[in-house]
């Protein structure tokens, strides 16, 4: 006969007559010549005795059931109900905290969602943007709708100042008639060496968009002040490029593009005063890229004056009750689990 | 006489089915049977008489919305299965809120010791002793893994075959053997540690 070698679960199996009877009889068999392993069945055998022979707690009651107690229909539904209310409040600050993502995106980069129902002021003025690309040698690329978009009645103001100055400079023909409103101001600023535009009373409080007018930048002397002042009238498209280059002037030439074409085609509209196609004009020259790009670079103030009422102020205003609303819903969410 | 006891009289079958069809004092009937063995496993398992007399109420009330699901088998391994569930979730509840210490366990289950069983012909020594054994015997289960406590306590103190210890852990009988194999050989080392407390009888290195 085979010795085995028997572990605690054939042992302990065996007190409860829950071996197979080969088994068993085998054990047993082992037993009568094995004093160790009787030892370890006697062990575990007054062990499971000890335990057995305690007597059970008395239950401290009748567990009995009444009619209220199982029908409590509110006993039944108010655990699922406080448990859907937990996936419902969680659910809704997520979608609360994304909306206040995409609302807080906004207002740092506004879409051209506004720009696109934004009428082109100029257009609305009557007045037509001239231009001649090709005499803007250095930057013969862009007149972009942003330009376009971005005059306001300040800049306009500003334009009349100023232009004088400019166009001698320029060498540009006289105007013939209306001077085109729409370049930004402090061309002054952008000839002396670049300092940020946009800073001061012209709409546009508060932002930071520093435009490089520095002569180095532009690369002609002639040129600074007309660049400065197209510089101006980008100012309200300015890119984050031109905020960059407000800190460098290397990167100001790399910004130029956005800036320059604007520049030389502004002012040479106010002069001519032609009816020009400035937009196809620009595209055609190069850089559509630089046209499309500039037009999500659109300040606020501008959106809000071209988008309809208080565009951004109700944006403000939605990012900031979301904002509320995240936190009170993050608030009652974590306190309903700590119900759980 | 209440009207449970009226049928209390009847085979469990028939109780059953007359509980499935909604009658309460049916189920009555099976809670007297069966309260007892429903709250020494809620006990064992939580260690506290208020959160076993709870559990066991609840046990009760669950087991009665659920009972179209019991489709025969022992009714007492599926009725000790939705206790073991209520125990098994209310650990886990306090193992994220733990409240009590285990050292406070022993303290209270001496405090706790059932003057219900006392038989009243008993002589105080041995009232005494029988309360400090249980109270060993009670601290020494505490020691075990739950699954291996739950497993000795079905078989050695309720009395459950294999089959229905499988039946109310869903484990395989496998799984029962070796978790009722390591519980009492954990028990058989602790009480081994601890033999001078235990009665002449029972030691376990006896002079046989």
């Amino acid at each position: 006969m085979n010795y085995k070698v028997w572990d605690e679960a054939d042992l302990s199996a065996y007190l409860d007559g829950q071996l197979r009877s080969d088994q068993q009889a085998a054990l047993e068999a082992d037993l009568e010549r094995d004093p160790e392993l009787q030892r370890q069945v006697e062990a575990l055998r007054r062990t499971a005795a000890l335990v057995q022979a305690l007597p059970l707690r008395e239950a401290p009651r009748n567990y009995l059931l009444t009619p209220s107690m199982v029908k409590a229909p509110e006993k039944q539904s108010a655990r699922p109900l406080r448990w859907s209310n937990f996936l419902v409040m969680r659910l809704a600050t997520a979608l609360s905290a994304a909306a206040f993502v995409v609302a807080v995106g906004l207002q740092i980069n506004p879409t051209r969602m506004f720009l696109t129902s934004a009428p082109a002021p100029l257009q609305d003025r009557g007045v037509v943007l001239q231009e001649e690309v090709a005499q803007s040698s250095e930057a013969p690329m862009m007149v972009a709708e942003a330009p376009v978009e971005a005059t306001e009645e300040p800049a306009a103001k500003m334009v009349e100042e100023s232009l004088p100055e400019a166009l001698p400079e320029m060498g540009a023909p006289a105007p013939e008639g209306e001077v085109l409103p729409g370049v930004a101001p402090s061309w002054e600023e952008g000839s002396s060496g670049g300092e940020g535009i946009g800073g001061g009373g012209d709409g546009m409080p508060g932002e930071g968009w520093g435009v490089g007018g520095g002569p180095a930048g532009m690369g002609g002397g002639p040129a600074e002040e007309p660049q400065s002042d197209v510089a101006a009238l980008t100012a309200y498209t300015v890119t984050l490029e031109a905020g960059i280059c407000a800190a460098d002037d290397t990167d100001c030439q790399n910004a130029e593009p956005l800036m320059t074409p604007v520049a030389l085609g502004a002012p040479t509209a106010l002069v001519e005063e032609r009816e020009v196609e400035a937009e196809a004009t620009a595209l055609d020259t190069g850089a559509p890229e630089a046209a499309t790009f500039a037009v999500p670079e659109e300040p606020p103030d501008t959106v809000e004056d071209h988008a309809g009422p208080n565009m951004a102020a109700v944006l403000r205003w939605l990012t900031i009750f979301l904002g509320l609303s995240t936190v009170g819903l993050g608030l009652v969410t974590w306190w309903l689990s700590r119900q759980r | 006489m209440e009207p449970w006891m009226a049928v209390a009289g009847g085979d469990e079958e028939k109780l059953v089915r007359g509980a499935q069809k909604g009658n309460l004092d049916a189920f009555n009937a099976l809670i007297l049977q069966y309260q007892t063995q429903v709250y020494n496993l809620a006990y064992q398992m939580l260690q506290d008489p208020a959160s076993a007399d709870d559990a066991t109420q609840e046990a009760f009330i669950s087991a009665y919305h659920g009972l179209e699901k019991f489709r025969g088998g022992s009714f007492r391994a599926w009725l000790l299965r939705i206790v073991a569930n209520a125990c098994y979730d209310e650990l886990r509840r306090q193992k994220r809120r733990p409240s009590v210490s285990l050292d406070d366990f022993g303290d209270e289950m001496d405090e706790e010791a059932n003057p219900h069983l006392a038989d009243g012909g008993e002589l105080p020594e041995e009232s005494l002793q029988r309360d400090e054994l249980r109270a060993l015997l009670e601290r020494t289960m505490a020691l075990l893994p739950e699954d291996q406590r739950m497993a000795l306590l079905l078989v050695d103190r309720l009395g459950f075959s294999y089959d229905e210890v499988a039946e109310t852990m869903q484990v395989q009988l496998g799984t029962v053997k070796s978790r009722l194999a390591r519980a009492r050989a954990r028990m058989r080392d602790l009480l081994l540690e601890e033999q001078e407390l235990l009665p002449v009888s029972y030691r376990l290195k006896g002079s046989d």
